[in-house]
């Protein structure tokens, strides 16, 4: 079941979600809330890994090593809070969001993950922020990392601290386990 | 019952973003696999990598590692050498 945004708060409270810088609770004072009625916003990061250029070569998904070679075929930047940084129509880099979010397990209490998504808005024009795994599951601790990819006709300029992706949380249904033996003699994935 | 926290013997390196390392570790059976952690999961001194101790036997341990490998067919549920395991820094 998705949370609401005042059950989102709940569970910030009682720390069971935890999330690094707190999002602002809107009020008069603070009209720019990242709460929505069942998501929360999160904001861009400020730095960004782009793919070198020019380089041919395959990702081989049997051969092993992959971190650090993903680490040499990309270059690590910042994005500059006046002028931006411009994603141009069919690029690809990757970035972070601002906020770290944790998902402790708490045993014998409740557990919570969430699904990363976009923003209405940028979709319109055409901008995805994240594909492919979209679930951030109970006990993930760290940033969120976004695959930002301009599907439109023109350049797009982001900003360090923009909006730029919601969180929908869910809670985690039956206690989460680890070993054989919690798994109280079951074989198969549907426990028969 | 909670996993039992570990360290596993890793090969540490610079990641994507700052305050984030590539992790390369050995499974039992030799092939490689890898992952980003940030650096609270990191003690790059020693080359290690927090995990989670799941069963041991025979000089295999299961463990559990905290981010999903990237390498095809891997899991989050790895098979290394207990040799390569320790309980505690």
């Amino acid at each position: 079941m998705i949370l609401s945004n005042s059950e989102i708060l709940k569970a910030f409270n009682k720390g069971h979600i935890i999330i690094d810088p707190l999002p602002d609770i809107p009020s008069l004072d603070k009209s720019d809330s990242a709460f929505n009625t069942t998501s929360l916003d999160l904001r861009l990061g400020d730095s960004l890994s782009i793919p070198k250029k020019d380089q041919p070569f395959a990702y081989d998904l049997r051969k092993g090593g992959i971190a650090s070679f993903l680490q040499k075929t990309h270059e690590t930047c910042r994005i500059d809070n006046n002028g931006g940084y411009t994603l141009e129509p069919g690029k690809f880099v990757l970035s972070r969001t601002m906020e770290k979010v944790h998902f402790p397990i708490i045993q014998g209490g409740p557990s919570y993950g969430a699904r990363v998504e976009g923003r209405s808005s940028y979709a319109r024009i055409g901008l995805l922020v994240h594909f492919t795994a979209p679930t951030i599951h109970a006990g993930f601790n760290g940033t969120i990392t976004l695959e930002l990819m301009n599907f439109g006709n023109n350049s797009i300029i982001f900003y360090p601290g923009i909006y730029i992706c919601q969180l929908i949380f869910e809670k985690v249904c039956g206690e989460i386990v680890f070993t054989q033996s919690q798994f109280q003699g079951q074989t198969t994935p549907e426990g028969k | 019952m909670e996993p039992q926290e570990g360290w596993l013997k890793c090969q540490v390196s610079e990641g994507m973003f700052p305050e984030e390392y590539a992790v390369q570790c050995n499974s039992e059976n030799g092939d490689i696999f890898s992952f980003f952690a940030p650096s609270e999961y990191i003690d790059i001194e020693k080359n290690l990598v927090k995990i989670n101790i799941m069963q041991s036997k025979n000089n295999v341990c299961l463990i559990y590692v905290p981010f999903v490998p990237l390498e095809g067919g891997v899991s989050r549920t790895v098979k290394v050498p207990l040799r390569n395991v320790i309980s505690q820094r």
